[in-house]
């Protein structure tokens, strides 16, 4: 973490009092959090290694108020910090000890849904499962579907540019959206795309997709819905082996089926997950497959039987299809659970790795090895299908230096899936977490193409600014290539 | 989640517990879309994420709880929906009850609000002092206007709450018991509800009339007394002790005039008290088996129904019900699926509200508390009902079923009283509007 | 015409940016030159074209995903990838037919640099879904890479999908990984004919909101009908609305039941069996439809709420021919005598229903009068410009094909 201390000594600058009035007169008295009990609250997110008590914490209802508070931080050049439900695990809403927080949990209306255009209008707010709840008596839903959907916010998804397990077929936030209203560093409110496929000009949309809030604030997005399919069944497959079920998964997807999910957990993974769910897992098997087909009933019969023909290779130990809705849910809420239900072993840091799925029997066997050199447990929980490893390397948060080791222990690993022609993040985001591991997938020039981009939208460098980009590259950048912000701020 | 105790700090067994309880939280924040009071207040501190950071740092630290904590830990409605969400298991449960024992003892409260307590916790659970309370409130309804007007928000809340009409006394106020009618197959203790004795009577004599026509013996002790529940959430551990205390040896007496299979709960939130007696009484020495022993043996009427194999019922409807599972039931005593599969198998159509998991706002004494959140709370709870416009809505608790008709213009019944008339009773009071959309069947 | 720059590789290519920031001139950048009739043609700048950028990098049938340098022929990869049953599922436009150019070619970068998504973006969405990851250079003449082979992705900006539809103005891309598809096994359609256009988009509207997976929804007019259903059908001279599946034999005979069912009301249903089915939407692809005429051609993307109205009010300013493609979302308009093509007009409407119009060709009339993509407003102009100031500060790539400054 020594990087980390290093960038707050240096901005520990002290922030103008003249801010609080500022936001006094803008916001009502329950929209600030001034004192330091309450600023405590939100030091952290889902990556509680690393905390910072914010400056200030501010809860706008409105995109005017979200505008008029990016004003008043571009006014003083002070760090804004956008914080949506607080559940990333790359630290994404983590904030700085000079920085606005800007929550936009409050902002949590759903503004229009019109099932002739299949699009769905909603505040940043929104969590990512009241979308799908809204249009589910009509019929449809919205398909990515992050772990924590339950209570992760839609400009969260956005901003991080979030997966999940059935994005197998139907793709990741940045394929389901259509568009967003979103307030500049300025204060500045635009708008990128509508109800309509595929906008005139650049596609600015996808690079706010996943840009983790460093280009602007999104306070509104259109996002597609997707007819909900007649129905859809989980189907169980044990394995005595990690290679056995990688193998399988391979085999699956080169015979060209391309099931909505196929999600895979280890032994440590299966037995918490029971616990939480009661879903039926066996606990005697050494890798879970769950893989949903969709379709009528028949439709899903055959996918079932041709997936099961397949599987027969790879010798399953153990083979379950769901029967009622009910047995459904229990194994998807397990297998959504997963990263909380660890919680029940051990503390643990979640990597997000993605590698080619022809190589993951051969990186499974590798990141045990890893985690073994540091006498770490490590949990295996994964949307197979598409390669995204969750692997939960379990440490003693009490235990001095623990942090330190387990962090090195999982940059190793995601240096073992860019090498095998991976990346670092697969949904997830980069966020603090993993910025200074930038490096292993791009070079300077890369990151520098990136970095112009967000100066275009931020330019004094206020959103956000210690996430995605390593600390040193980044300061380095903003040396050569910022504009020195004029003198007229205070 | 990490924690930074001394080892000195940790040999206190409640700073121990709170321990173990950090250590689990992975602060995914899962439990904040479920939380009754976040979904209205969009503030971190108001989820309970937000609320055990803010215990962790008060014990860590070793501070007074502040203002902030308070504040927003009076906001908790203890719904405990935050306990079936979290994954980790987390006992935010037992958490929020230190914490509100430490705010009893060493937090700031302002005078309006420590009077409120006193007065909620010195007349609701005492029946005869309740009546009083009802009568003279009557009286104080038509100025509760100017209870707002003065910034008693609170008494103003309880006022709008209070029923209009005082309701004649039930059959066994004073205890008794109910002969089964036919053979008698068991015989069970029923906790009557202090608050719920008074305000509607009607759900003790339908639970009654509902055991003895299925061949079960309804015995109502005597002098049986609040099971604590109103102390316990209000911090104030000592009192809520004493009330279980009590109610032990009355059960142990009633022991020795004959084997007891259940003690029956018809009023959820006493119900999770009562089953949590073990930990509750975990510092008093000695009783731990016997408490044990005992508490196995408490069940909510519901599930003790669904294991009394009931007869048919005894006359068919179409009608259509809503099933409001209190929070108590749901989170607190993990009930979920047998008010709605008792009213199924009487022949009602079951319909489920969206946001089930929510709290209607009512949470014990929180809707004269914290009348704000309340509020929205309940309009939310009625719009969720208007959507799916059912006949009747079913709940198993007197607090939701009072909050709930505030706010909505369904009628709202113990899904007792629908029972016991479906099984032979007579039609519950609100629903005589309903009496033409039922036929008696022939009987075998 | 000036001599045509063709470099092989990466080196070459930074020479010819350098060369061109040196003088102040600029370059064209072309593959096959097959869509260059699109945009603003300016003959200062430099034809380049990526054709000896050709060559398949990788492929992985297990994985689904194909690399290949930016010039190679698109013809290529699909023989290719044919061999392992998969597809480009984005069923990209061929312009051959519209433009009178020979058919079959086209590169593979071009696909994403224009981002023409078919009829079955519908479903499986468009070219730029189906980027994963680009090489390429910058006006600056930085080599730079964004994305990979992997299917999820989320480390940094997302470069790769922004040189989606980006006409080559921000950097030659070099190389490109697609994700690919399991070819489906085979496919059928239901045809109606001759129903009122706004019947035709509820019936549409209703079948692509059902969980069948319908991957194609289109209502073509009578004019644009009648060569489209040559070798489909012996009804030639109707309008038609046609809804494509695309399953397995059992599956599309279920489903196909099932739609039928539910647009009964709406008129006789024509099961289309596979080949007929495969050559009506190969029609579609090739723009046959808008073939062979003198017209100028509108494609316009709008909300399927708004489609109807819109094209009700079109029609009656501009003398003009309507289909419909992606179940309303896509309006293909074919204008006939009209000063400025009808720009002026068609552009309100769509500005006021929000979406944008792009002028594809057109016909006999001057195209230099008209802008041929949707103007931007001045706040998205900005970002615009902007943007192409960080990527390409000396205005060397492409200059004006998209906008004016661009």
């Amino acid at each position: 973490m020594g990087i980390f201390s290093k960038l707050q000594d240096k901005i520990k600058s002290a922030v103008p009092r003249s801010v609080i009035r500022d936001l006094s007169e803008l916001l009502s008295e329950d929209q600030i959090v001034l004192d330091q009990s309450g600023l405590k609250a939100y030091e952290t997110d889902a990556l509680t290694a690393i905390k910072v008590i914010p400056f200030v914490v501010v809860m706008p209802h409105t995109t005017e108020e979200v505008a008029a508070i990016a004003a008043i931080s571009h006014k003083y050049s002070i760090p804004l910090v956008p914080r949506g439900a607080g559940t990333s695990l790359a630290g994404g809403a983590i904030p700085l000890s000079n920085a606005i927080v800007i929550c936009l949990s409050r902002m949590n209306r759903i503004l229009d849904i019109d099932l002739t255009n299949r699009t769905a209008t909603v505040q940043a707010g929104v969590t990512n499962l009241a979308i799908s709840a809204a249009v589910d008596r009509d019929g449809f839903f919205y398909a990515p579907d992050p772990s924590s959907q339950l209570s992760c916010t839609i400009a969260g998804n956005i901003a991080m540019n979030s997966g999940g397990a059935h994005c197998l077929k139907y793709g990741v936030t940045t394929h389901n959206l259509l568009g967003v209203k979103m307030v500049t560093a300025e204060g500045e409110v635009l708008d990128f795309g509508g109800p309509y496929y595929d906008p005139a000009g650049y596609d600015f949309l996808s690079i706010i997709t996943g840009s983790e809030g460093g280009l602007g604030i999104v306070t509104e997005a259109t996002v597609m819905l997707r007819p909900k399919p007649e129905g859809a069944r989980p189907l169980l497959l044990g394995f005595d082996t990690h290679d056995a079920a990688g193998d399988c998964v391979a085999a699956i997807i080169a015979a060209g089926h391309l099931p909505v999910a196929i999600e895979f957990m280890d032994k440590p993974a299966i037995h918490s997950c029971e616990k939480h769910a009661n879903a039926g897992y066996p606990l005697d098997v050494e890798a879970l497959l769950i893989i949903e087909v969709e379709g009528s009933e028949e439709e899903i019969d055959v996918g079932i039987q041709q997936i099961l023909r397949i599987a027969s290779q790879f010798n399953p130990s153990h083979k379950r299809v769901a029967q009622t809705k009910e047995e459904a849910a229990a194994i998807w809420l397990g297998r959504k659970s997963a990263f909380g239900a660890l919680g029940r072993i051990s503390e643990y840091l979640c990597m997000d790795g993605v590698i080619p799925l022809s190589k993951l029997s051969h990186v499974l066997a590798k990141i045990t090895e890893i985690c073994k050199s540091y006498k770490f447990d490590v949990a295996n929980i994964f949307h197979a299908g598409d390669g995204n490893l969750h692997p939960l390397i379990m440490y003693d948060a009490n235990r001095p230096g623990e942090f330190e080791r387990v962090e090195k222990c999982g940059a190793e690993i995601l240096e073992l899936c860019v090498l095998a022609g991976g990346c670092i993040t697969g949904e997830h985001g980069v966020g603090v977490e993993k910025r200074e591991l930038m490096g292993l997938q791009f070079d300077e020039t890369d990151l520098y193409n990136q970095m112009r981009i967000k100066l275009i939208f931020d330019p004094n460098w206020d959103l956000n600014p210690d996430k995605v980009f390593p600390l040193e590259i980044a300061e380095k950048f903003r040396e050569e290539e910022m504009i020195k912000p004029q003198g007229d701020n205070q | 989640m990490k924690t930074e105790f001394t080892k000195r700090q940790l040999r206190n067994a409640d700073t121990q517990l709170a321990n173990d309880i950090f250590r689990r939280c992975v602060h995914c924040g899962l439990c904040t879309a479920t939380c009754s009071s976040y979904v209205v207040l969009g503030d971190e501190r108001d989820s309970p994420r937000g609320r055990i950071y803010m215990i962790k740092e008060m014990l860590e630290t070793g501070a007074a709880p502040d203002q902030t904590l308070t504040k927003h830990m009076d906001r908790c409605l203890s719904c405990f929906s935050c306990m079936t969400t979290c994954p980790s298991g987390v006992d935010y449960m037992h958490l929020s009850d230190l914490a509100r024992q430490e705010i009893e003892e060493k937090g700031h409260r302002s005078l309006r609000v420590r009077m409120m307590r006193s007065l909620l916790s010195e007349t609701l659970p005492y029946p005869k002092k309740l009546a009083v309370s009802l009568w003279l409130g009557k009286l104080a309804r038509p100025f509760r206007s100017l209870f707002k007007a003065i910034g008693f928000k609170e008494m103003h809340a309880m006022l709008e709450l209070m029923p209009k009409k005082m309701k004649r006394s039930a059959e066994f106020a004073g205890g008794g018991t109910a002969r089964p009618l036919g053979q008698q197959h068991k015989r069970v203790l029923l906790m009557t509800g202090c608050a719920q004795k008074v305000i509607r009577p009607s759900i003790n004599d339908a639970s009654i009339r509902l055991m003895a026509r299925q061949g079960i013996e309804v015995v109502i002790p005597k002098n049986i007394g609040c099971c604590g529940a109103l102390d316990q959430h209000m911090g104030r551990e000592k009192a809520a002790v004493q009330h279980a205390l009590r109610n032990l040896k009355i059960w142990q007496a009633e022991e020795e005039h004959g084997p007891i299979d259940g003690i029956i709960m018809n009023t959820s939130g006493c119900g999770t008290t009562v089953k949590d007696y073990g930990h509750l009484l975990s510092k008093q020495k000695g009783i731990a088996e016997e408490v044990e022993r005992l508490t196995e043996k408490v069940f909510d009427i519901s599930e003790f129904l669904m294991n009394s194999d009931l007869r048919t019922a005894e006359q068919w409807t179409d009608l259509k019900v809503a099933v409001h599972m209190p929070c108590s039931m749901m989170h607190g005593q993990k009930i979920t699926h047998q008010p709605a599969d008792l009213l199924q198998n009487a022949g009602f159509t079951v319909m489920t509200l969206d946001e089930a998991h929510i709290c209607c706002g009512s949470a014990g004494t929180y809707n004269i508390l914290q009348p704000e959140i309340a509020t929205s709370l309940g309009e939310r709870k009625a719009e969720h009902i208007n959507r799916v416009k059912p006949d009747i809505v079913a709940t198993g608790n007197l607090g939701c079923l009072t909050q709930m008709s505030h706010y909505s213009s369904t009628p709202i019944v113990h899904f007792i009283e629908l029972l016991d008339w479906a099984y032979g009773g007579p039609c519950p009071e609100s629903l005589e509007h309903f009496q033409n959309r039922v036929d008696k069947l022939a009987k075998d | 015409m000036q001599d045509m720059l063709t470099p092989l590789v990466d080196r070459d290519l930074k020479d010819m940016i350098q060369d061109a920031r040196d003088k102040g001139s600029a370059l064209e950048i072309l593959g096959h030159g097959t869509k260059r009739s699109i945009g603003h043609y300016n003959e200062k700048n430099v034809p380049l074209s990526m054709r000896r950028f050709s060559e398949i990098t990788f492929y992985e049938p297990s994985e689904l995903v194909i690399s290949a340098r930016a010039g190679t022929p698109i013809v290529e990869i699909e023989r290719e990838i044919k061999g392992y049953n998969q597809h480009l599922p984005f069923e990209y436009l061929d312009f051959s037919s519209l433009f009178d150019t020979e058919p079959g070619y086209g590169t593979v970068a071009s696909l994403f640099a224009t981002n023409f998504s078919g009829s079955r973006r519908l479903l499986k969405g468009s070219a730029r879904d189906h980027l994963l990851g680009i090489k390429a250079i910058n006006g600056r003449g930085e080599n730079f890479s964004s994305g990979g082979r992997v299917m999820k992705n989320v480390a940094g900006l997302d470069l790769a999908k922004l040189m989606a539809n980006s006409w080559g103005t921000l950097a030659v891309m070099t190389e490109v990984t697609i994700k690919l598809l399991p070819k489906p096994p085979t496919e059928c359609t239901l045809f109606m004919y001759g129903l009122e256009e706004d019947i035709a988009l509820e019936a549409l509207r209703s079948a692509v909101s059902t969980p069948f997976e319908v991957s194609g929804a289109v209502h073509l007019c009578r004019d644009h009908a009648h060569p489209c259903l040559e070798g489909v059908t012996y009804v030639r001279d109707k309008a038609v609305t046609a809804i494509r599946l695309e399953n397995t034999a059992k599956s599309i005979a279920y489903r196909s039941e099932k739609i039928k069912d539910l647009l009964s009301a709406f008129g006789d249903i024509y099961y289309i069996d596979e080949p007929e089915s495969k050559l009506f939407w190969q029609n579609m692809r090739q723009l046959q439809f808008l073939s062979g005429r003198d017209d100028a051609v509108w494609r316009i993307s709008t909300s399927p709420q708004r489609a109807y109205q819109s094209a009700r009010q079109i029609k009656k300013l501009v003398d003009s021919q309507v289909s419909y493609d992606w179940g309303g979302g896509l309006l293909w308009i074919s204008t006939r005598g009209v000063a400025d093509m009808g720009s002026s007009d068609i552009r309100r409407i769509i500005a006021q229903a929000g979406g944008h119009a792009s002028l594809i060709h057109a016909g006999s009339e001057a195209s230099q009068i008209v802008s041929p993509f949707h103007p931007l407003d001045p706040t998205h102009m900005k970002l615009t410009k902007a943007l192409k100031q960080m990527f390409d500060p000396d205005s060397v790539l492409n200059p004006g094909r998209m906008y004016n400054g661009i």
